[in-house]
């Protein structure tokens, strides 16, 4: 999982944080960095995404 | 049935989406089988983020407790006593029985309010994760926030004014919708409260107050609340 997290871009990685460890929704995320909303829903989903992924390949090969 | 709304599943199960997307996935997911199981693989991921606890941000403690501490009103009135302490007729005091005072008298007046108490004892917290509470009715001068520590039990750490005799605050954890009594203090003050009921990945916290000896559901509504952590 680690391996995973910093292997994400940094703007996916603060948005998965400022969500998860901010407790920020994603219209807080935008205000917080000035990305626009899509872009902040693109870097959650992409995030997300490699997180699960990633897992699912640890269960897989492991 | 509606479209899958696929694109939001994962902002769902990671808590980010706002309204009203939230409550339309929340409707979907609840009746469509194939998004149930796909928000769970993702809180299954979160599951294992959480518990990397070194990914957390570094800077994260300290936005809490600037968040924690803005607007603490404690200044204004501690400047009142102390300037009204100065005017009282000293000068006939030996000056070093006037220092001793003014020192233990300062020292009182600085001691820490239950903010600056309430926000420590959330900087001092290490390898957890901290969801704040948010107040939901006319009593805004609370303040709590749930912990999910890497290992151990979470817990409820709540800034809140001592209930009134035979009263109790009461922790719960809203689990499918239904609350689970999960532990009682009758204290005021920076109050801990460790959850008795098993808090799953999805499941809210709420606070209210309840008779002392505690209710098998919620009497009243709820005072700090996050929905789902």
């Amino acid at each position: 999982v680690r391996a995973a997290v910093r292997s994400l871009p940094d703007e996916q990685r603060e948005a998965l944080d400022l969500a998860f460890w901010g407790g920020l929704s994603q219209s807080e995320i935008s205000a917080r960095t000035g990305a626009p909303l899509g872009t902040v829903k693109s870097r959650v989903r992409l995030a997300m995404a490699k997180l699960r992924d990633e897992l699912a390949d640890e269960g897989t090969s492991g | 049935m509606t479209e899958h709304p696929q694109d939001d599943l994962a902002a769902f199960a990671l808590g980010a989406l706002d309204e009203p997307e939230r409550g339309f996935v929340d409707a979907h997911v609840r009746i469509c089988v194939p998004c149930t199981e796909e928000v769970e693989t993702y809180r299954v991921a979160l599951h294992s983020y959480a518990s990397a606890a070194d990914v957390a941000p570094s800077d994260l403690r300290s936005r809490i407790v600037a968040r924690a501490s803005s607007g603490a009103p404690n200044g204004r009135s501690r400047d009142n006593a102390w300037t009204a302490w100065l005017r009282r007729p000293i000068a006939l005091v030996p000056v070093a029985l006037a220092v001793v005072i003014l020192v233990s008298i300062a020292t009182v007046l600085a001691r820490p309010s239950d903010a600056d108490r309430y926000a420590s004892t959330i900087a001092n917290i290490r390898d957890a994760r901290i969801l704040e509470l948010s107040t939901t009715n006319s009593v805004s001068d609370l303040q709590g926030s749930l912990v999910i520590p890497r290992e151990g039990a979470p817990y409820v750490v709540l800034r809140v004014h001592a209930p009134p005799s035979g009263r109790a605050w009461e922790a719960w954890v809203l689990h499918a919708n239904t609350p689970l009594p999960a532990g009682l203090s009758a204290s005021g003050g920076v109050v801990t409260i460790t959850l008795t009921a098993p808090l799953a990945a999805g499941d809210g916290v709420a606070v209210t107050q309840e008779p002392s000896a505690g209710s098998a559901a919620p009497t009243s509504d709820p005072v700090l609340v996050v929905p789902r952590t």
